[in-house]
């Protein structure tokens, strides 16, 4: 039976009264103001739309919601989810007329470019797989009109004679640098005055366009501020800084008509435009790394490096929480450079934590790229130089995607940001962790998922060489699968297995899990395996309140069943230790993200001891 | 607040939330769907654009975004607040029956389709649908499509038949303000799916 054809059974055939066939008329209108919703980034469907569309097949119903424009936005505002700037509100009403109905994209949208780019893909037939890229790009919003005050020649006047208070035709000395870098930084300084009026002039909407505030304005500001701070840096590159800043200021303010809101209007997703000629502009290419996207949400400093930045890849692209387990150790050094992180309790998160933080190395103070510099200054506002920047350095024995201690050749290693962005591209826990996002943000956040379901449906961004198609793919059978159809799904169950129709005899939150891991071995109560069966989960005696426990076939030597929290709390054991001869699975690695899975939910078990 | 509680426990009670709420009693439910989702869905499905967007959080007194911050939504990428408890139910109880209580004053005692105390009117549908059910006729198939189109204009197909079943019998015959309250209070609108 074709899934079309489950849907309507599952809404209609059923029907054998007339209340029935009212109530599956309902539930059939509800599935579609669902999905309706869903498919126009939480905007509700009209009554009269949703009347049009019960005339329809569920295909053809998605079909209808795919190709209308808020399915961009659900594509967008799902991207955000994914990588973890989703904002409150996707848009705001237009502040130039609220009245009109008009919106406007929230500006935190302009910071995810590659949310944006991936977005644009799916409707355009691109690549969807640029959300997980760095996007050179940068996307803008309309410009304002530039004509207050010439704040634009009070600039080039600053900048003038900030350049002249370098004196760039003499030798360079420690006090021309000095005497530049007062003129450039101080506060109040003609420059900083002129660059701030700039930034509050129309022609940056007084601060709407903020993306490119930042980067025309404040970036070049920060980083003649950077070349300044840092004694090794010479009084050229400060000079080359300015130049390139003027540079930028200039090209903006050319292409101000084609930019500005005559000639520009967002009024869907796809009409956003990237700012031309901006990708070879060091201050105006986009990055995915953005400024106040990335760099200033995720903060290094002196003392915890760049872990943070590390454990938002990990969340975010692996779906791995560092969930703090015990690893078994590997024979070379450990992935790590300090004495806490050497710690074996410490290494259950920092085996793979340390090895992701050594791509952001080099990045100290808001991003700032300091590979080749004789300091490194970190948010904090600490600076590293000499032993304290080599010792720094060196802090960093392996960078990469750690997946095992033992087994090196089971990880990505690399050594830049393009690096990992080629892992993230390759691995496929990414692939299964867009996954799992999808699940979450189309069936809820806290809704049990098959893991075999999931791994079924990711196989579709392997095996479809068409990104865009297979997304939509992956969401059509979300949104046709029984979870999203049922009205009241608990949160605890599963209502979607692969293959189809079958029901896991284990708890739904781990089958997968175990059947991938430990089934081969624990697949009896035999005792060279320590009379566990881990394939069955059946109903084990009663607690001393006489209350039913399930649990799994373990026997003692005796024959006897072991109490449901004493085998619960010995599988917490062997997968909480880091000793080779305990661990479990035994000698092999277990997918992290797996492992914590199923710790998690053992712990849940160890508490209930068994009682459903 | 105490003079609140009262008819909040009667139009828990008397509503499909009571009845919906004590159907997940014991068992795993969801989380709210959000402020902004919620702000959204009423916004769309009852009000005109206006020169001030409509916000559900000014019943609550809210004007800097505190307490809507405590009906769940996203901060800094993290789903933040989503768990009911009594606090937020109150929350939410105050802003709907709020919200409510206006509809009511605008629409069956002013016959305006301006939200009574604010600058936001109704659409005619909304405003239709409701206008309907300030007196309800005494025929039980008219009443039953004046009681349909007050909820399909509020909450739509986002609850289950039996929630409207539920929703008509405990509060067809109580006052417009209670009917609105209870079907903007039903879990299934204000909960995630």
């Amino acid at each position: 039976m074709t899934r079309t054809l489950r849907l309507l059974a599952a809404f209609c055939l059923t029907a054998t009264s007339v209340q029935a066939r009212a109530d599956d008329t309902w539930t059939y209108r509800a599935w579609i103001a669902k999905a309706g919703r869903l498919l126009r980034a939480g905007e509700p469907l009209p009554a009269a739309q949703i009347e049009e569309l019960a005339q329809k097949s569920p295909d053809e119903v998605v079909d209808t919601l795919m190709a209308s424009p808020g399915f961009a936005d659900t594509v967008l505002d799902f991207n955000l989810y994914f990588l973890g700037a989703k904002p409150a509100k996707l848009f705001t009403p237009d502040y130039r007329d609220p009245a009109s109905g008009k919106r406007l994209y929230a500006m935190e949208v302009f910071e995810v470019p590659q949310a944006i780019a991936a977005a644009q893909a799916v409707v355009n037939g691109g690549d969807f797989f640029q959300v997980l890229d760095d996007i050179p790009q940068r996307y803008v919003t309309p410009f304002g009109k530039a004509e207050d005050g010439d704040q634009l020649g009070k600039f080039h006047a600053a900048l003038d004679l900030a350049v002249a208070a370098f004196h760039p035709a003499g030798p360079e000395t420690p006090a021309d640098k000095a005497a530049g870098c007062a003129v450039v930084l101080g506060d109040h300084s003609p420059l900083s005055d002129a660059s701030e009026a700039l930034f509050k002039s129309g022609f940056f909407e007084g601060g709407q366009n903020f993306g490119l505030d930042l980067a025309a304005v404040s970036m070049p500001s920060i980083d003649a501020s950077v070349a300044c701070f840092v004694p090794d840096i010479p009084v050229a590159r400060v000079l080359d800084g300015l130049a390139a800043w003027r540079v930028t200021i200039d090209k903006l303010y050319a292409q101000a008509a084609d930019y500005s809101a005559d000639s520009y209007a967002i009024r869907k997703l796809t009409d956003i435009r990237t700012l031309a000629n901006a990708e070879t502009d060091r201050y105006l290419r986009g990055t995915s790394f953005d400024l106040f996207g990335f760099w200033n949400t995720y903060q290094n400093s002196s003392t915890n490096y760049n872990r943070k930045r590390a454990a938002h890849i990990l969340r975010t692209y692996f779906c791995d929480d560092l969930t703090p387990l015990n690893v078994v150790p590997g024979d070379t050094s450990p992935h790590t450079g300090d004495a806490h992180a050497s710690d074996p309790s410490c290494q259950s998160c920092h085996y793979k934590l340390d090895p992701m933080a050594g791509f952001f190395k080099e990045r100290g103070i808001i991003g700032y790229d300091f590979s080749g510099l004789d300091a490194h200054v970190f948010d904090d506002q600490a600076i590293f130089t000499g032993e304290k920047l080599a010792a720094y350095r060196e802090a960093w024995p392996v960078t990469g995607y750690v997946r095992s201690t033992r087994d090196p050749a089971q990880n990505d290693y690399g050594r830049s940001l393009p690096d990992l962005l080629a892992i993230i591209r390759r691995a496929p826990e990414v692939k299964q962790c867009l996954t799992r996002r999808l699940a979450e943000y189309t069936l809820g956040r806290t809704q049990t998922i098959d893991g075999a379901w999931i791994d079924h449906l990711s196989q579709q961004f392997t095996v479809n060489h068409d990104s865009s198609g297979a997304f939509k793919g992956v969401l059509r059978e979300m949104l046709l699968s029984k979870t999203f159809v049922k009205a009241d799904a608990q949160t605890d169950q599963c209502y979607d297995n692969y293959p189809e129709g079958t029901v896991p005899e284990l708890p739904c939150a781990v089958s997968f899990v175990i059947r991938n891991n430990c089934a081969s071995c624990h697949r009896g109560t035999d005792q060279r395996h320590g009379g566990l069966d881990l394939t069955h989960w059946q109903p084990v005696g009663t607690d001393a309140d006489g209350t039913p426990l399930k649990g799994f076939p373990h026997l003692d030597a005796r024959g006897a069943q072991v109490p449901p929290a004493e085998t619960f709390t010995r599988i917490q054991t062997r997968l909480n230790t880091a000793d080779p001869v305990l661990a479990m699975p035994l000698m092999r690695d277990m997918p992290a993200t797996e492992k914590a899975r199923l710790f998690r939910w053992v712990n849940e078990q160890t508490t209930t001891g068994g009682a459903p | 607040m105490r003079f609140l509680l009262a008819p909040m426990i009667l139009a828990l009670a008397a509503s499909g939330t009571l009845d919906a709420a004590s159907r997940s009693n014991g068992d795993a439910t969801g989380e709210f769907r959000g402020y902004e989702a919620i702000n959204a869905a009423i916004s769309a499905r009852w009000t005109l654009p206006s020169a001030t967007p409509f916000r559900l959080s000014s019943f609550l007194g809210d004007t800097s975004n505190g307490l809507s911050s405590l009906l769940g939504g996203f901060s800094s990428g993290e789903f933040r607040n989503g768990e009911p408890n009594a606090l937020n139910m109150l929350l939410w109880y105050i802003a709907m029956g709020g919200l409510a209580a206006a509809v009511e004053t605008g629409v069956c005692t002013d016959h305006s389709p301006t939200i009574h105390g604010t600058s936001w009117t109704l659409t005619a549908p909304a405003y239709a649908a409701i206008s309907a059910a300030c007196q309800l006729p005494d025929d039980a198939a008219a009443r039953e499509n004046a009681l349909l189109g007050v909820w399909l204009a509020t909450v739509s197909y986002d609850a289950p038949r039996a929630e409207f079943d539920a929703w008509r019998a405990g509060l067809g015959s109580g006052t417009v303000a209670a009917l609105l309250t209870g079907a903007l209070l039903d879990p299934y609108f204000i909960l995630e799916p």
